[in-house]
């Protein structure tokens, strides 16, 4: 699934986007020591592979129902896990885009949660390894279909405290990944099956276009891990930066915190209101979708509405006004187009 | 001049999976000369233009482009001398404009953005698509990217032309402008086609290929009056040649 | 295949709308994105009761939509494909979240009602922000943006071959499912056996033309680098920066739509 930017807050979508850079970066570092600037179209073609490829539906025998192809594991087969990472990444940012699909802000944790997962974590510890007693078909195929499925679940699991953090659903976390992991599950199932049914074609109708590349990552093992390393760390430092600064005022992401360890910390939303930190608050990138007691309510979040008449009818003027903005530049458009 | 000859010994090319595609072929092509290389498709037409630039080496045998032989090590000499337009045109056209497609070439030879623009202007005018400019490449009709793909060799001023299949989804009269284009092009060129009008019109000479071998090179006229021949190589006379039915009758 | 040409014509129609010449169209990539990420961080900042703070924000697209001479209508379409997730997602707050926080002529709303409702704006407004980037700054003008902002050269041009060749890859799903229909007719999607081999081959088809656009490329004189345009900056780009970035500021500030109902309703 694809986060979009109504779902997710601007500390999430940040930190996500801080860690997607960061694994980029990392990867263009990595593949511009061996290129091959053979790649670049390789990379340029296939990402537009995946693109089209995904639209294909294909028939669950006995379903009825259908699935599409996910992407990620199979870049990071034909391309190796760098070169898939940075692939996948173009593909999504186009998708985010020319069909608004994902979003922007939230582009940073769908290319964290639909590449990183996929090319990082399954691919190198799931399908290489099932890979590396020596390729074979039955490898090839139990590989690609079980690293698509971990991948997915990692990914959704991803995208679930993704929401949870920014605080948008009143779901609480547990019913939440119970909704999302089983769907997932059957999502990540069908992918697996189809990817693994490409791989297993490719590798027996032209065994080359996998091999160069499984024979040269299994020399770079150790790279892995320290990008691994790298990135949990700078997610770790940023996150609890992010906290630190959070936590002067309330927000979605201490409030999950407050929730999972059971000591909400009621008392300090008494003495938030002081002009200093009203303005704060005012500033502050961090919706406060926490509140969930009425008393909470009225002191921080406040429906912005005010009395709800002068709320609604200041609404219907503004939105009045900015559509009377509209028809005003569009009638001195015309009016300049008829003059000349 | 003789840097704008084409030598070809013994070359013999075997692709990855067996396929023998090339089988001891040997001709030479002189400065200025216009060659047709036709026959059945999978004859292996493709593979020979493919081996003159290097992108395929031949298994044995010897290339020799001008006083140069292709090697690895002489690649970037050779394929500055050669324009090379592909059988198929999007694998050439992978700029977002067809203005920076034409670039391409004379902006990796480094020339300045101002030459580069007299290049290009100067290639779309000959090929007639000036019109064309600044649209994106994979928004035009087939014939539109071949005439693209033919103004993209032309903006880095070859010395030899070789071609494969270039009138192929052309309309009549783009087909028309391509043999006028070729026929102002006065220096080398080898072009492989299943257009045996456009042959006779362009091409002094006419090589034959079948199953990778040669097995006819001559003039072109000749060649494509010996129905026999032409029958064995599974071509077939070109309709200009072909006395007409019609009036036969009579 | 529907939903594969529905894509292509997308591609294009968007594609056609940034070859415009409107002011927008006219104004720095780097600029658009700018706004355009500031647009839609202001706008995911606001909590989930606040739904009067959001109504201002319509006016950037509104400018863009005028300004920019796009058409209102088939933009907006598009925008709709995005909110079933969000519908979906968002329908447990007012399952979830009963507690009346207004009550408007004596009905009382709950907040889980308003806070769908926010994040229903939010979507669209978020969305739009997106569409209309594209559509005044096209895909070109983009590359250019993410140049200026030192994205590696490499990335750059990879993401825009991707984009060259989805149209290319499109059209031969086309052509792969309608020969696939033709001899399988009454099937939705694709059976199990050809799983494969139908992708697998466009696979490997793919993978050659990958081979052949380099060839082709190397024949031009490639050696790695590839040119890039620049676009100046101008002073109305900078204008241009200030003002929409002090308007969005401005909104976050204040509470623009109720300081306007207070002083109509006199409270
Ligand atoms: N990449 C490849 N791997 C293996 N065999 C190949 C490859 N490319 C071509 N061949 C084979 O080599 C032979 C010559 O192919 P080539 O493309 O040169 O033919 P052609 O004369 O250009 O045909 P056409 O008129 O169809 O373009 C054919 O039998 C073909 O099947
Ligand atoms: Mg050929």
């Amino acid at each position: 699934m694809h986060m979009a930017d109504a779902l997710i807050s601007p500390v999430v979508g940040g930190i996500m986007w801080a860690t997607s850079a960061g694994a980029a970066s990392y990867s263009i570092k990595k593949i511009k020591l061996d290129l091959d600037e053979k790649k670049i179209p390789l990379m340029g073609v296939m990402g537009a592979f995946v693109f089209a490829a995904q639209m294909i539906n294909f028939t669950i025998p006995g379903t009825g129902s259908s699935g599409h192809i996910g992407g990620g594991i199979l870049l990071a087969i034909l391309l190796g896990p760098y070169a898939g990472f940075l692939t996948m990444a173009s593909v999504l940012a186009i998708q985010a885009l020319f069909f608004a699909d994902g979003g922007l802000l939230a582009l940073g944790s769908n290319i964290f949660n639909l590449g990183f997962y996929t090319c990082f974590i399954a691919y190198p510890l799931i399908y290489k390894s099932i890979i590396k007693k020596g390729i074979t078909k039955k490898r090839i195929f139990v590989g690609s279909l079980l690293a698509s499925v971990i991948g997915l679940q990692l990914g959704s699991f991803s995208v679930v405290l993704q929401t949870f953090f920014s605080g948008i659903t009143e779901l609480p976390l547990l019913s939440f990944l119970l909704l999302m992991q089983p769907i997932h599950l059957a999502i990540g199932l069908i992918e697996g099956l189809i990817t693994a049914a490409v791989v297993t074609f490719v590798w027996s109708a032209r065994p080359e276009i996998l091999e160069p590349i499984n024979s040269k990552i299994r020399s770079k093992n150790m790279s892995y891990k320290k990008l691994i390393a790298v990135l949990l760390c700078s997610a770790v430092l940023i996150g609890s930066m992010l906290s630190w600064y959070a936590s002067s005022n309330p927000d979605g992401l201490e409030w999950a915190i407050e929730n999972i360890t059971g000591n909400a910390e009621l008392e300090s939303s008494e003495n938030l209101h002081t002009t200093l930190e009203s303005f704060q608050e005012k500033i502050s990138f961090l919706p406060d979708y926490s509140l969930k007691t009425k008393v909470e309510v009225e002191s921080n979040t406040p429906v912005d509405v005010g009395t709800s008449v002068s709320g609604l009818i200041g609404g219907l003027l503004t939105l009045f006004l900015a559509i009377s903005i509209g028809l005003v530049i569009k009638l001195f458009k015309n009016k300049r187009l008829k003059e000349n | 001049m003789s840097h704008h000859k084409i030598i070809l010994e013994e070359v013999i090319y075997t692709y990855p999976d067996g396929k023998e595609a090339l089988n001891n072929i040997s001709f030479e092509v002189h400065h200025g000369e216009s060659v047709a290389i036709i026959g059945s498709n999978g004859a292996g037409k493709s593979t020979l233009l493919l081996t003159l630039v290097g992108i395929l080496f031949p298994s044995s045998g010897k290339i020799t482009i001008g006083d140069v032989p292709v090697t690895k090590q002489t690649l970037s000499l050779i394929r500055q001398k050669i324009g090379f337009t592909f059988q198929n045109a999007d694998d050439q056209l992978f700029n977002g404009s067809v203005y920076d497609d034409v670039a391409f070439g004379p902006r990796n030879y480094k020339l300045s953005e101002s030459d580069v623009e007299k290049k290009v202007s100067k290639a779309l005018e000959i090929v007639g698509i000036t019109h064309l400019r600044d649209r994106p490449p994979y928004k035009l009709s087939g014939g539109e990217k071949r005439s693209v793909s033919i103004a993209a060799v032309l903006s880095m001023d070859p010395d030899i032309l070789l071609m494969d299949e270039p009138s192929a989804a052309l309309d009549p009269k783009s087909r028309r402008r391509l043999i006028n284009l070729l026929l102002d092009f006065k220096h080398t060129k080898l072009i492989t086609t299943h257009d045996l009008d456009m042959v006779l019109d362009v091409c002094d000479r006419t090589i034959v290929l079948g199953n990778g071998k040669i097995l006819a090179d001559g003039s072109t006229v000749d060649i494509l009056n010996d129905e026999k021949l032409l029958d064995e190589c599974g071509l077939e006379k070109p309709l200009s040649l072909q006395s007409c039915p019609i009036c036969n009758k009579r | 295949m529907a939903n594969v040409s529905d894509s292509i014509y997308e591609i294009r129609y968007l594609d056609e709308l940034s070859q415009k010449n409107s002011f927008i169209h006219k104004l720095h990539p780097l600029v658009k994105l700018i706004v355009s990420i500031f647009y839609i961080i202001i706008t995911v900042s606001f909590g989930k009761y606040e739904i009067l703070s959001l109504t201002p924000l319509t006016i950037y697209p509104i400018i863009l939509f005028t300004l920019g001479d796009i058409k209102f209508f088939p933009i907006l379409k598009r925008s709709f494909l995005v909110l079933p997730v969000v519908l979906g997602l968002g329908i447990f707050n007012p399952i979830l979240d009963r507690e009346p926080l207004l009550t408007f002529m004596n009905f009382a709303i709950t907040g889980g009602w308003i806070s769908y409702l926010s994040l229903i704006m939010k979507c669209f407004l978020t969305v739009l922000c997106a569409l209309l980037l594209i559509s005044t700054t096209g895909i070109n003008n983009i590359a250019i943006a993410l140049r200026s902002l030192l994205i590696p050269k490499i990335f750059v041009t990879q993401f825009l071959l991707t984009y060259r060749y989805i149209s290319v890859l499109l059209e031969e799903i086309i052509s792969i499912w309608t020969a696939y229909s033709l001899r399988a007719p009454e099937q939705k999607g694709i059976s199990y056996k050809s799983w494969g081999p139908l992708l697998g081959q466009l696979l490997i088809r793919t993978y050659d033309r990958a081979q052949r656009i380099y060839n082709g490329m190397v024949l031009r004189g490639f050696s790695g680098e590839f040119y890039q345009d620049k676009i100046r900056f101008s002073l109305i780009d900078f204008c241009y920066l200030v003002i929409m970035i002090v308007f969005l500021l401005l909104t976050k500030l204040y509470n623009i739509p109720l300081i306007l109902g207070n002083i109509l309703t006199g409270v």
